[in-house]
């Protein structure tokens, strides 16, 4: 009996075999193994974690351009309103032979700036540097080709300028271009333009100098700035400009501005030397930059002599001194005065 | 007798599986650390240039009677900028600018302040122009520019990460650095 129920199970087995071989389903359509998942879910995830890696980049490199572009406009745009303001207050404009002397960063003299003088002789200049004239501590800190600097005096907390402070050189703007501006070098020779209404400055008259400049920057980036500015006329010379300095001694064509009735001088008042012949078919008016109290007004040089007269009129200050003959008109920054004949 | 493939893993493969995992889950976790704690320094440097921008803009504004100014402190030991008490301080007429709490913006972790020159409290003061002036209301002590804030973490085991703020005649800007520079420069936005 055992052995036939053996027999039996072994047979059954058997069918069971070959019918379970018979109803399952071809290879190509058994499922996935474990090992074929893991590795197609790995292989899977890497694509996927590789094309979300670089979109996130991608996007991440846009925000920081759009931030960069932001960040540049809004700095252009502040040191162009600095310098708008600045020169609002200033006198006139010069576009060569700056005074500032100092060092080779702070010398205004080497390039071409704005220069413009507030009360009391006060210059500041503009200028493009290479970053490399900077301190060492902070080249990296900002950007070339070119970094626009600022040389001039400090502010006080007040907003005014400490014009007894020595002239500092700050930084403005960094991240401009050096072209069109000089091709290749920086500091550029014509960053900034400034416009000369006076025909022949050197006939007569040193250190060109107007009212009217034009700014132009020109960021790395490629965006252009520019802006002009009109310096306002001193209320004590009477709205007129003056647009050159005389050169002592020299005729009054082209010295000062002329005008049918009259000629203006603009004593340098650089050397105890100066000399203004006046003309005598015109009236002769002379300007000074300071108050009448700083100056020193004598008929002729030396102590004793008279006052100031219409013939001879010697005016000193600091040890610089001018000697003007038919002197109509002495005009100084608070008060005009008529010397007597 | 089983298949062999049937069998379970062995322990060498639990092992070898369980190591790969650690040191896996450790470089991320030490990335993300990282992350988070540039993040969170750049959170606090980004909240002292925002503050720094209102007190300039504020100067420019309200700053137009003579004398007036908007002058803060940035303080390295309470981590804290706020206006100073001076009289001719707009920044602290009411409503005064509210104090910042650096180390609160910076997720209350681990921060170090110093700054490229001076001895805290740092003072800048903003004029009506928008420029920084060269000496401040509180201070007749002359002041250099650009003046560099260096934000750091350094906690034990981190990497030193800085941030920084840099303070010109008339721009604030957020910056960089890698501690592993020899130097202590910065890159700033906009570089």
């Amino acid at each position: 009996m055992e052995t036939d129920a053996l027999r039996r199970w072994g047979v059954m087995k058997a069918c069971s075999s070959s019918v379970r071989a018979a109803l399952a389903p071809p290879a190509a359509q058994r499922g996935f193994t474990l090992v074929e998942l893991l590795v197609a879910v790995s292989l899977g995830s890497v694509v996927l974690a590789s094309l979300g890696g670089g979109l996130l980049l991608s996007e991440l490199k846009v925000s920081a351009r759009v931030q960069r572009n932001l960040y540049a406009k809004d700095a252009a745009n502040r040191a162009i309103d600095l310098m708008r303001r600045e020169a609002s207050f200033s006198r006139f404009f010069a576009s060569q032979k700056a005074p500032i002397k100092g060092s080779a960063l702070a010398d205004c003299t080497s390039a071409t700036p704005i220069v413009y003088a507030q009360r009391n002789n006060v210059f500041i200049c503009y200028k493009t540097v290479d970053p490399s004239a900077l301190p060492v501590a902070y080249q990296s800190a900002y950007q070339g080709p070119c970094v626009l600097v600022r040389s001039g005096p400090p502010y006080k907390p007040d907003g005014t300028l400490d014009l007894t402070a020595a002239s500092i050189v700050q930084v403005l703007l960094d991240g401009v271009a050096k072209a069109p501006f000089a091709g290749t070098l920086c500091p550029s020779s014509t960053a900034f333009a400034v416009t000369s209404s006076l025909d022949s400055p050197s006939a007569g008259g040193v250190l060109p100098l107007t009212r009217d400049a034009n700014v132009a920057i020109n960021l790395a980036s490629g965006v252009r700035y520019s802006f002009s500015v009109r310096a306002p006329s001193n209320p004590a010379y009477d709205g007129k400009d003056l647009y050159a300095k005389c050169v002592a001694g020299v005729t009054p064509v082209g010295c000062g501005s002329e005008d049918e009735a009259s000629y203006h001088f603009w004593p340098k008042m650089d050397s105890a030397s100066e000399s203004i012949p006046g003309s005598d078919s015109r009236e002769n008016i002379f300007y000074f930059q300071y108050d009448l109290s700083e100056y020193t007004l004598r008929e002729e040089p030396g102590f004793g002599s008279g006052p100031c007269t219409y013939a001879n009129c010697y005016v000193e200050r600091g040890g610089f001194a001018v000697k003007m003959t038919n002197v109509d008109a002495l005009i100084f920054a608070d008060q005009k005065i008529r010397p007597s004949t | 007798m089983r298949s062999r493939s049937r069998q379970g893993f062995t322990m060498i493969e639990l092992m070898v599986t369980i190591v790969v995992i650690t040191i896996v889950t450790s470089v991320i976790a030490s990335s993300a650390f990282r992350f988070l704690q540039e993040q969170r320094l750049r959170q606090s440097a980004n909240e002292l240039v925002s503050y720094l921008i209102t007190a300039r803009a504020r100067a420019l504004r309200e700053a137009t009677d003579s004398g007036k100014a908007c002058e803060v402190e940035v303080n390295a030991s309470t981590k804290t900028v706020k206006p100073t008490t001076h009289t001719d301080n707009i920044c602290n007429d009411s409503p005064s600018l509210p104090p910042l709490d650096l180390l609160l913006a910076s997720g209350g972790s681990d921060l170090t302040i110093t700054s490229s020159a001076g001895k805290s409290p740092f003072l800048i003061t903003f004029t009506r122009m928008g420029t920084v002036a060269s000496t401040n209301l509180s201070s007749a002590t002359v002041v250099t520019l650009p003046r560099i804030f260096y934000f750091s973490n350094d906690s034990p085991g981190a990497t030193q990460v800085q941030r920084c703020v840099m303070v010109d005649l008339n721009s604030v800007r957020l910056g960089w650095h890698n501690n592993t520079a020899a130097d202590a420069t910065c890159t700033y936005d906009g570089n």
